[in-house]
């Protein structure tokens, strides 16, 4: 493996991914509104737009800490560009870019493909869903109550749907943004 | 929008209030909007930070807003459709909106409006350049990443024109105008990646070139302004309201 240094190009591809990742993100609120009006439990299914960040960040600098650091830059660029989560964003987007690093240390930091963009992405979901729990534990509280009122479902079974359709969406983008990245590094 | 660090040095009074007090502000109100969860608490972070933001941020991003508008109402019809129970409330036609669907929609938008509203606040007041630049020299931000937001902060219009010219040589070789279907999107997200990315890798080399690794490092003491008492003033309030040392209703 390369050096695990960074390097003034490493930070300068970081400066490209957080752009393209705002970029990203400031277009995945349309999407989660499209998804959201098919009904709150449609809405994790557009998330993994919001994790690309560090699968491109780590498949272009493919160095420890990138998948961390290209998704917080994303999310406060985010922040300051502005989008309608303000702040929130940050954290958002530092519990996502742990999770998402946390998938590339499960590969031993030697897997920078789109197999290991999936599977960050798909870790990086449970980083969505503590966050939601922590920002807007409202929505959990309502689908919970009202799913166990009439018998459907109960809140831990609310919790593991959220956390499997994060886990799916987060794999299908993340894939894409790795092969995305992979591609245009050559 | 706040000026920058030159035409400040110029003698003039400059603004009110300093770029890193007004980002911790805000950064603090999100935290205290977050923490809680009593109406009545989220009220008063609403009306002292959230409004004046959503105000101020009319101004630059009033699409933004609207579209804030149109959350509140997809959380008014979430909560009616889950949780419309209790006494009547109010009626919209037929629609008998009861306390429970009221009193959780009100919670749950009074916070929206605050987390919006200080993130609006900062960002319709501070130049994005101010802002990394505050975050480098004084709040201590590591000098790397604050190179690569400054970087992606100027890629961004860039980023843009890129993409209008990768929008148009799509339209021009008769493809879909909006992209919907995943290769729609590989074919203009590859471009306009590895355009910026080829971008980066020589912005990269010549910063290198320029001496960026042995540059000294800079950091100075953030210099308080006079509206910087003021925001102290009101994030402390804020700070005693939520935490219930102080009661309101």
């Amino acid at each position: 493996m390369a050096s695990r240094r960074w390097t003034v190009i490493d930070f300068a591809l970081l400066g490209v991914t957080g752009a393209v990742a705002a970029v990203i993100f400031y277009a995945a609120w349309y999407v989660w509104d499209l998804f959201s009006a098919l009904g709150p439990l449609a809405r994790p299914l557009s998330v993994g737009l919001w994790f690309t960040g560090s699968i491109i960040a780590a498949t272009l600098i493919k160095k420890p800490g990138a998948a961390f650091l290209g998704e917080l830059l994303g999310a406060i660029i985010e922040a300051i560009l502005p989008t309608r989560g303000g702040f929130t964003n940050v954290i958002y987007g530092f519990l996502q870019g742990i999770f998402a690093e946390l998938g590339y240390r499960l590969l031993g930091y030697k897997r920078w493909d789109i197999v290991a963009g999936a599977v960050a992405g798909a870790i990086a979901g449970v980083g969505e869903l503590l966050a939601t729990l922590v920002v807007y534990r409202e929505i959990f509280q309502a689908i919970s109550d009202v799913g166990g009122e009439v018998g459907l479902v109960s809140p831990g079974a609310i919790v593991i749907y959220w956390l499997a359709a994060n886990a799916v969406s987060g794999a299908l983008y993340g894939a894409i943004a790795a092969a995305a990245a992979r591609s245009a590094r050559g | 929008m706040m000026q920058s660090g030159s035409s400040r040095r110029r003698g003039d009074s400059g603004p009110p209030v300093s770029v890193s007090a007004l980002l911790l502000y805000s950064m603090w109100v999100t935290v205290l909007a977050v923490a809680t969860s009593d109406p009545w608490k989220l009220g008063f972070l609403a009306l002292v930070t959230g409004l004046p933001g959503l105000v101020l941020g009319y101004r630059r991003y009033g699409i933004l807003v609207l579209l804030l508008g149109l959350s509140l109402l997809g959380t008014f019809m979430n909560m009616v459709l889950l949780y419309n129970v209790g006494d009547p409330v109010f009626s919209i036609g037929p629609l008998v909106v009861r306390e429970e669907a009221w009193r959780r929609t009100v919670s749950l938008d009074l916070r929206i409006i605050s987390l919006a509203g200080a993130g609006l606040l900062f960002a319709s007041t501070v130049n994005p350049r101010d802002a990394v630049r505050s975050l480098e020299v004084e709040l201590g931000m590591p000098r790397g990443l604050a190179f690569a937001l400054a970087f992606a902060l100027r890629l961004l219009p860039l980023v843009y024109r890129d993409l209008q010219e990768v929008m148009a040589a799509r339209r021009m070789r008769g493809y879909k105008r909006v992209p919907i279907t995943p290769g729609d999107y590989r074919s203009l997200f590859m471009p306009l990646l590895s355009v910026t990315v080829e971008r980066g890798i020589w912005v990269g080399v010549a910063a290198e070139l320029r001496g960026f690794s042995l540059r000294p490092r800079r950091r100075v003491r953030p210099r308080l302004r006079r509206g910087d008492a003021m925001l102290l003033f009101l994030a402390v309030l804020q700070g005693v309201v939520v935490a219930g040392l102080v009661q309101v209703p």
